[in-house]
Formats: C-alpha cells, sequence, structure tokens
C-alpha cells in the first residue's frame, strides 16, 4: 500500500474543500437551521410543539446535516468525475491500487461529516436555547456512533455516486435521500411511530433511522420517550457501513476499470 | 499517459495539477514545485498557473495534460493523439517538446490519425487497420516499401481491363489497381510526368480522363497501398 500516494489524495480533497468551504457551509447547513428555527424555537415558543420536542430534534438534525454532508462529499465529485470528462481518472492512474482511491474518498467524506456533526450541535443549541438539553454522558459511546454514521454517510455516498448518473441526481435527491430523511426518524422519535406499527417495522430497513436514534440516545440521556437500544444501533449501523461499503467498493471498480 | 481527450482536475489551478499530479508519485514538495515551475514555463503557461482549468482553451488543457504526464518523469510516455484539434503553433509547441523528452533518453508511444505528425516524430512506427499491423518500420523504410512511392489517383469515364493493362507499361509505372467502375491507382516512380501518356492511352481507348491526384511519397500512400481505403474512409 502506497500511503504517500493516499495522504497526498486526502490532502488534494481537503484542499478542495477547504475552498469550497463557504459554498459548502451554506449547503449543508442553512436547510437544517432554518428547520431547527421554525420547528424548535416558532413552533416551541408559539406552544404547537413542546418544549421537549426542541432536545428530540437536535440530534435527528445533527443526522441529517452528516448524511447529506457525507453523501453530497462523495457521491457528487464521483458523478462529475467519471462522467465524459474523467477526471478522476489522474488518480486511477496514480501509483496505488484502484480500491484505494474509493477508500480515500470514504475517507475524505467521513471527516467532512464528523465536522458537520459536530458544528451543527453549537449552531443548533444556539438556535434553541433555553430549555434545550445536551449532554454527552459517554465520550466513547458518543464517539463510537459519530463515526459510525459518519461513515454511513461517506459509504453510502460512494455506493450512490458510483450508481447514479449525472441526469438522475435530482432523482437521487428527490427518491432516495428526501424519503430517507422523512423516514429516518429524524424529526421525531422512532417510538412516535408506535400508533404506525406496519411503517415501525418498515422503516428498520432505513440506516438514518439507526442514526438519528444513536445520536439521540448518546446525546439525550433521559429523553421523554425511549429510543432504540444503543447496542442494536450500534450493530445495525455497523453492519449498514460495511454492506454500503462493500456495494461501493464494487460499483467504483465497475466505473474505474472500463 | 495523456489521453485523447483532456481529463484534468477542474477542480485545481494548472499548478495545483502539477503539484498534487507529483504528490501522487511520491515527488518530495521542494522537487515538485520546481519541476512545477519548469514546465509551467516549457509548456508556455506560466501566466496561467493560478488560475483553475474549467476556462482553458482546448490547446492549454492539451498543454496542461502533456506537463503533468512529465511531470514525474516517467521512462515511457503514452500519447494519444496529442495534437488533435490544435492550432499549428501549439502543435509546433508540441512536437519540440516530445522530440526533446525522446532525447533525454525516454520513449514515446504515440498514437495519431496524423500521418504528418507520425513522420515527423517517430523513430518506428506500426500503422494499424482495424487492430492488425499492416506496416512497420522507420519512416523512411515505409515510405520505400510503396511501390515506386509516388501515387496518382485516376478517375475515368469508365476504364476497362485492357487500359489498365496499357497503364501498367507506362515507364516508371510499378503497380496499377482498379478501385471501381471508374477508378484506378496508379503506383510509380515519378508523379506530374506520366499524365501526357496516361491522357493519350485514355483518348487512343475512348475514355475520357476526368480526374488526377498526384501524391508524392507520404506515409499515407502506404496506407492506401495496403489497405486500398484512404484514411477518411
Amino acid at each position: 500500500m502506497n500511503w504517500k500516494t493516499f495522504f497526498a489524495m486526502l490532502a488534494r480533497d481537503v484542499h478542495v474543500a477547504r475552498r469550497n468551504f463557504v459554498v459548502l457551509l451554506l449547503q449543508t447547513f442553512l436547510q437544517p437551521l432554518m428547520f431547527v428555527f421554525i420547528f424548535g424555537r416558532v413552533m416551541v415558543r408559539s406552544g404547537y410543539m413542546p418544549e421537549a420536542y426542541k432536545s428530540l430534534l437536535l440530534p435527528g438534525i445533527m443526522a441529517i446535516s452528516m448524511v447529506f454532508t457525507g453523501v453530497w462529499a462523495v457521491a457528487m465529485p464521483l458523478i462529475a468525475e467519471f462522467q465524459f470528462t474523467r477526471e478522476i481518472e489522474d488518480r486511477l492512474l496514480a501509483p496505488m491500487e484502484i480500491s484505494w482511491v474509493a477508500v480515500e474518498k470514504v475517507l475524505a467524506g467521513t471527516l467532512q461529516a464528523l465536522i458537520a456533526g459536530l458544528v451543527v450541535i453549537p449552531a443548533a443549541w444556539i438556535i434553541l436555547r433555553p430549555g434545550v438539553v445536551v449532554t454527552v454522558h459517554s465520550p466513547l459511546t458518543f464517539a463510537c456512533v459519530t463515526s459510525l454514521v459518519a461513515l454511513f454517510s461517506a459509504c453510502g455516498g460512494l455506493a450512490l455516486g458510483c450508481s447514479v448518473n449525472q441526469q438522475h441526481i435530482g432523482l437521487m435527491f428527490s427518491m432516495v435521500l428526501t424519503p430517507m430523511i422523512f423516514f429516518g426518524c429524524t424529526y421525531y422519535p422512532w417510538s412516535a411511530l408506535d400508533s404506525f406499527p406496519i411503517l415501525q417495522k418498515v422503516v428498520l430497513v432505513n440506516p438514518l433511522v439507526y442514526a438519528s436514534e444513536g445520536l439521540r440516545g448518546t446525546l439525550v440521556p433521559h429523553p421523554p420517550i425511549p429510543y432504540l437500544p444503543l447496542p442494536a444501533v450500534l450493530v445495525a449501523l455497523t453492519a449498514f457501513d460495511a454492506l454500503l461499503l462493500a456495494v461501493g467498493l464494487r460499483q467504483f471498480w465497475g466505473k474505474a476499470v472500463s | 499517459m495523456v489521453a485523447q481527450r483532456p481529463n484534468l482536475d477542474f477542480s485545481l489551478t494548472a499548478r495545483e495539477i502539477l503539484l498534487f499530479h507529483g504528490a501522487y508519485f511520491g515527488l518530495d514538495s521542494q522537487a515538485r514545485a520546481a519541476r512545477a515551475e519548469s514546465l509551467l514555463d516549457r509548456f508556455k503557461l506560466r501566466d496561467r498557473g493560478e488560475q483553475m482549468v474549467r476556462g482553458f482553451s482546448g490547446g492549454m488543457m492539451q498543454r496542461l495534460s502533456i506537463a503533468r504526464a512529465m511531470m514525474h518523469d516517467p521512462q515511457v510516455l503514452f500519447l494519444d493523439e496529442p495534437s488533435a484539434g490544435l492550432d499549428p503553433q501549439t502543435k509546433l509547441l508540441l512536437w519540440e517538446i516530445i522530440r526533446e523528452y525522446n532525447q533525454t533518453g525516454k520513449t514515446i508511444l504515440l498514437t495519431t490519425h496524423n500521418m504528418e505528425e507520425a513522420d515527423a516524430l517517430a523513430n518506428r512506427l506500426a500503422i494499424i487497420d482495424h487492430g492488425r499491423n499492416i506496416a512497420l518500420g522507420t519512416p523512411a523504410e515505409l515510405k520505400a516499401s510503396v511501390p515506386g512511392g509516388y501515387l496518382l489517383r485516376l478517375r475515368f469515364g469508365q476504364h476497362s481491363p485492357d487500359l489498365l493493362q496499357q497503364l501498367q507499361s507506362l515507364p516508371g509505372v510499378r503497380e496499377v489497381r482498379a478501385n471501381d467502375q471508374n477508378g484506378a491507382d496508379l503506383y510509380s516512380d515519378h508523379g506530374g510526368s506520366l499524365i501526357a501518356g496516361i491522357a493519350s492511352l485514355a483518348s487512343a481507348a475512348g475514355v475520357e480522363l476526368r480526374d488526377v491526384h498526384i501524391s508524392e511519397p507520404s506515409l499515407e500512400n502506404l496506407f492506401l497501398h495496403h489497405t486500398g481505403r484512404s484514411l477518411r474512409e
């Protein structure tokens, strides 16, 4: 394994992300933070939502921001670079195995998703306060869940980016990401679906459910309503990460060697 | 390796493209900076170094693609149609740089449809037609392998086997091939001086000579001789 090449590619992605920082910032945070403001502040203060909703909403918003960032950071460049310009060829021809180019993309996406997650906590907290309770009781569990969520978003980005053509980007957002977000227990806890027993089971195929519930479990230790047990969340997220990475690497190989 | 279509990294500036390419190939930062500087200079891109390549013209992209491929100083350089679509000035600059690189002891494998380019640059040349190698040698050897060297492409009202036979007997004519009902390719040692003889043979046979095209010894003639087709067919 050629680590020099790997880190040079990582440096390239960091450099490009830094150059596009403001655009990325607006792209990633504007919508979730507006949602936080309307639902967490306006609706709560006007009495349509209970005060406790603030604490349930924040981890969900964190999950959305992380997943959106990771998918965007990996999928969009891949879709563009595998199109007719074949921009990615300079990296595919570098002295490193082809699959490691994909692994590097996943690592870069994971880092960006982690940063997004860590930035959105204080940002949302500032908008929501007072009345929002966020505590990290077990830093290790928090680190595990957050890393798995970030990795899931980047692996998802790899799988999507290597499966979707440029003309279907809109479809990717409307058919994949939007349903994932709405049925991903981001704006409500999983237990809120108790009155919809079939839907409650169906949404378990959505990895975002585990991301939101996992973050909720680590950030809101005594929630007013129960959430999915943490061990189940950890197992499910690990399985989704492995599955998406395997699918993504296969798709990447298929696109790169054609 | 340089692909026919520029595949530059559109998220970077020209200089960054060279620097990161050097980094992918393990060059240290000092060596990268120096090499990038000299390549930008050599390819006349110094004043464009800090610009994003998205706005570059086709010629600039092509120059930068070749500069990038030379960044890590490879022993073998693959160039696919390096001068396709370039203006003559840029084409000559590229040829000069390619020759220089070759003179430093590096091998260059160049594929091209442009016979002039192959003739000008190649030490050893293979002509591939539909995946089959039809000729291999130095440009001079290959050109000498065409019977006579000159090619006269003739077009008649309608020719006959007799007329073709008679054309074969003209002085200096090495080979005559019928193309179709009206055309014939005549390979010979010389060109224009044969026309009077061809015209009089045609008129004696009662056939109208409608068009004559003379090619001097060239690789294109070689291609025609081997395949019976011109390059564009």
